[in-house]
């Protein structure tokens, strides 16, 4: 083929007439402006389901966020009270050592209440003026607090319905314990098992099954009861995290009667709930050694 | 509704004048390459998407020339298959002149498929078209000289392709 051929055919394309007629081009333009219609029909329809999971994502970040940051606010707010709590604590121990008016008997034992380290509290009976200003402060603090250390719940500390006024100040060492309807008693260590009351505030120390229980907390309630023929003053309150946080809010029901033969001793029955006797304890008051002892043992361990 | 066929009227209105000289643009870049009715198929399709009522009627073949450029690149990405018996079979429905036998059409085309693509275009451009070297060089975006040295080239390398015993090129099919 030379370049005169070539020439010759390149003329002839160029004059071309077309295959494809114009009428085509139309009806492709037809299609594609259907097409195009329903695309944009999906494109609105995607639009709006995209803008809903949009704004889902979001309300759900949001609410993700709010979670996270109430979460802080609670954690915030129990360090907050731990601190006010521990400074409190640090106060009270401070106003004891200042005023020499009581002393603690740390032990580290366990509670029949729960299984938390504890301290317990024996309140000086040389020093019984100065014990207004101990402990009515820090239940005060107490009281004020919304929530408490290792419990979910609030304490809601009752009002008493005693008064304070009366003069309620008496200290027993524990000397055996027995369950209730049983005849098997046990003895009692003398330097860990007390009872003791001061105006409306009570403490007791006892120990059952191998385990020292300690509770304590303000009374709210006082009354009589006659249970098997004997006239027993039943008291209950609610035990507090004055000093140790084991057995946080639980109520405890206790009572105690003057024994016939003597004054000087006491038989303490505590309740397992209102009134169902437990156990009962025998008790005898502490005589002035035994107190210095207990002050003593106190101290020592402080 | 009303507007879009407005606007399609618009469009062919632009369309029409040209027909022809896309259609041979498109048969003789896209030999063995794909269908050229495909080719002008997509290109018009974005054109039409693409289409600006407001753009010069001169500039609207060229447009389309770079639409179908581009469309043929994607294609050529997408598949390697080559369709070239369709384009003979689409050639031999046209009657030429007596003097040309399809089969040197023919030739002609699968000639020019040898050639680089920016020559090929060019030829085709020039050749077929009917593009003048100034429009060509504003398509392709170079100058004039450029647009001459790419023909010129591309008339040697025909002219060696076809004067010489020529045999077709055997197709395999992929």
């Amino acid at each position: 083929m030379n370049e005169k051929r070539i020439k010759l055919i390149f003329d002839v394309l160029k004059n071309e007439k077309a295959i494809v007629p114009s009428s085509e081009v139309s009806i492709w333009l037809n299609k594609s402006l259907s097409d195009l219609r329903i695309k944009n029909k999906y494109k609105w329809k995607k639009r709006v389901f995209y803008s809903i999971l949009l704004v889902a994502i979001i309300s759900f970040i949001t609410l993700l966020f709010q979670l996270e940051r109430f979460n802080d606010h609670q954690s915030q707010k129990l360090n907050s009270v731990k601190n006010q709590t521990e400074t409190t604590t640090t106060i009270s121990k401070n106003q004891k050592n200042i005023n020499n008016s009581t002393t603690a008997d740390k032990v580290e034992k366990h509670s029949e209440f729960t299984h938390f380290k504890s301290e317990s509290t024996i309140l000086n009976k040389e020093e019984l003026t100065n014990i207004p200003a101990f402990t009515e402060p820090i239940l005060q603090v107490k009281s004020s607090l919304t929530v408490p250390l290792y419990n979910s719940y609030e304490l809601n500390i009752l009002p008493p319905s005693i008064s304070k006024n009366e003069e309620r100040n008496i200290l027993f060492i524990l000397d055996s314990l027995k369950a209730y309807g049983s005849a098997a008693r046990y003895k009692m260590d003398e330097q860990d098992c007390f009872f003791q009351i001061y105006k409306d505030y009570a403490v007791i120390s006892f120990i059952s099954m191998n385990k020292i229980s300690y509770a304590s907390g303000q009374i709210h309630r006082e009354e009589t009861q006659v249970i098997d023929g004997h006239i027993y003053k039943v008291l209950a309150f609610q035990i507090d995290n004055t000093v140790a946080v084991s057995g946080f809010g639980n109520r405890v029901f206790f009572g105690y009667r003057e024994k016939e033969n003597s004054s000087s001793n006491i038989e303490i029955i505590i309740f397992s709930q209102p009134w169902a006797p437990s156990k009962i304890i025998n008790a005898h008051k502490a005589s002035p050694i035994e107190h210095k002892n207990l002050i003593e043992r106190s101290n020592s361990q402080k | 509704m009303h507007k879009s066929n407005e606007r399609k009227k618009t469009f062919l209105e632009f369309y029409d004048p040209v027909h022809e000289k896309f259609e041979r643009f498109c048969k003789a870049r896209v030999y063995g390459e794909m269908d050229y009715k495909d080719l002008m198929h997509d290109t018009i399709i974005i054109a039409f998407q693409k289409f600006q009522p407001n753009v010069e009627s001169k500039s609207f073949l060229s447009f389309l020339f770079s639409i179908a450029i581009r469309v043929l690149a994607n294609n050529n990405k997408r598949q390697k298959k080559n369709i070239a018996h369709q384009n003979f079979l689409m050639l031999s429905e046209n009657n030429h002149n007596d003097e040309i036998q399809k089969e040197e059409i023919e030739h002609l085309y699968t000639a020019l498929n040898l050639l680089p693509d920016i020559q090929k275009e060019t030829t085709i451009l020039f050749e077929i078209v009917g593009y003048s070297l100034k429009e060509i060089a504003e398509l392709h975006c170079t100058n004039e000289n450029n647009v001459k040295q790419r023909l010129h080239r591309g008339r040697i390398q025909l002219k060696k392709i076809l004067t010489k015993d020529f045999e077709p090129i055997k197709i395999i099919e992929i």
